[in-house]
C-alpha cells in the first residue's frame, strides 16, 4: 500500500515538470509568494525561472493539491506546501539521489 | 508616470492569457514582472516566457479551443505590441473602461451574478431555467433590452469549460463600465435548485 502511493507521488512530479520540483523545494522552508520563490529558487539552484513558467507550474501544482494558496497580503498571493506535496518532494528527492548514486559510482567519483 | 515601452509590451504579453487567469493571476503578474525587470531581467525574456504561459493556458485549459484560441492569443498580441509601443493606452485605462463580471462558483451563479450587478447598479435581470448538468451554472442567454447606444450593450461574453470540463459554455460578460441599459441573464440550473430559488 506505502510503495504504491510513493510510486504516485513520483509520477505526480514527473509529470509536473522540473519547476514543479524547485517550487515544492522552496516552499518545504516555508510560505511564499511569487517574486520570494523567483528569488530563492535562483539563490540555491542557479535557475531564473519566468514568470509564465511560475504561475503555470503554481497552477498544476495546486490542481494536483500539492501546495496551497494563503489569504492574499495585498495583490500577491503567498503559498504553502500541503502534506502530500512534501510527500511527493521527499519521493522524487529520493528517486534523484539514487540517480546521483549511481552516476557517481559509474563515473569513478566518491558520493557526495 | 506613464510606464516604459517595455514595461507596456510585457502587459500586452500578460493581456494574452485567457480572463478567468488575469482575473487571479493578472495583477500579480504584472507586480511581479515589473520587480523582474527592475533587477535586470530582460524585457524580451520576461514577455516571451509569459506568451509561452498564455499559450500553454489556453491549450491545457481550453483544449476543443485548441488552435483557434491561441492564433487569437498571437494575433492578439502581434496587434497589441503596437498599441503599447506608440499608443498611450495601458491596461490601466483599458480596464477602467470596462467592468469583468465571471461566474466563480456554478452552484451558485445565479445569485453571484445578482449581486455583482447590484454592486455596479447595473439593471440586469437574472433567472434561472432547468438545462443539462454540463450547463448548470453557466449562462444559456444574455441580451440587452431595446438601445443600441455603446454604453446599454453587452460588450462581449467570457468563455470557460462547462461543469465536467468537456466543452465551452459562456460564464462571464463584459460590461460598460457606465452600463446604462437593461439586461436579462439566464443561468442554467438543475430542477432542484431552481425550485428553491425561483418558481
Amino acid at each position: 500500500m506505502r510503495s504504491e502511493s510513493v510510486e504516485d507521488f513520483r509520477d505526480v512530479l514527473r509529470r509536473a515538470g522540473d519547476a514543479s520540483v524547485l517550487i515544492l523545494t522552496s516552499l518545504a522552508e516555508g510560505p511564499r509568494h511569487g517574486y520570494a520563490l523567483i528569488q530563492d529558487i535562483k539563490g540555491f539552484s542557479g535557475v531564473q525561472l519566468g514568470p509564465g513558467t511560475l504561475y503555470g507550474a503554481l497552477d498544476r501544482l495546486e490542481r494536483l493539491g500539492l501546495i496551497e494558496e494563503l489569504p492574499s497580503e495585498d495583490r500577491r498571493h503567498p503559498y504553502r506546501v500541503t502534506a502530500s506535496g512534501i510527500a511527493a518532494l521527499r519521493s522524487h528527492l529520493d528517486a534523484l539521489e539514487r540517480v546521483s548514486m549511481t552516476g557517481r559510482l559509474r563515473l569513478g567519483l566518491r558520493p557526495a | 508616470m506613464r510606464p516604459s515601452r517595455e514595461r507596456r509590451v510585457v502587459a500586452a504579453a500578460v493581456r494574452c492569457y485567457p480572463v478567468r487567469w488575469r482575473l487571479r493571476h493578472g495583477d500579480e503578474a504584472t507586480v511581479l514582472a515589473s520587480a523582474l525587470l527592475d533587477d535586470g531581467v530582460p524585457w524580451w525574456s520576461v514577455t516571451l516566457n509569459f506568451l509561452g504561459g498564455a499559450t500553454r493556458e489556453r491549450i491545457v485549459r481550453q483544449p476543443s479551443m485548441r488552435l483557434g484560441t491561441t492564433l487569437a492569443a498571437l494575433t492578439v498580441f502581434v496587434a497589441a505590441v503596437p498599441v503599447a509601443l506608440f499608443a498611450s493606452l495601458d491596461s490601466a485605462s483599458a480596464s477602467s473602461v470596462n467592468v469583468v463580471i465571471a461566474i466563480s462558483n456554478p452552484a451558485d451563479a445565479a445569485r453571484q451574478l445578482e449581486s455583482a450587478f447590484s454592486s455596479h447598479h447595473f439593471k440586469v435581470t437574472v433567472t434561472e431555467r432547468v438545462a443539462p448538468a454540463k450547463l448548470v451554472g453557466s449562462i444559456l442567454s444574455a441580451g440587452t433590452n431595446g438601445s443600441k447606444s455603446a454604453s446599454a450593450r453587452i460588450i462581449a461574453e467570457l468563455h470557460g469549460t462547462c461543469v465536467g470540463g468537456s466543452s465551452i459554455c459562456i460564464d462571464g460578460l463584459v460590461l460598460p463600465r457606465d452600463f446604462s441599459g437593461t439586461a436579462h441573464v439566464t443561468i442554467g440550473a438543475t430542477a432542484a435548485s431552481q425550485g428553491v430559488r425561483r418558481h
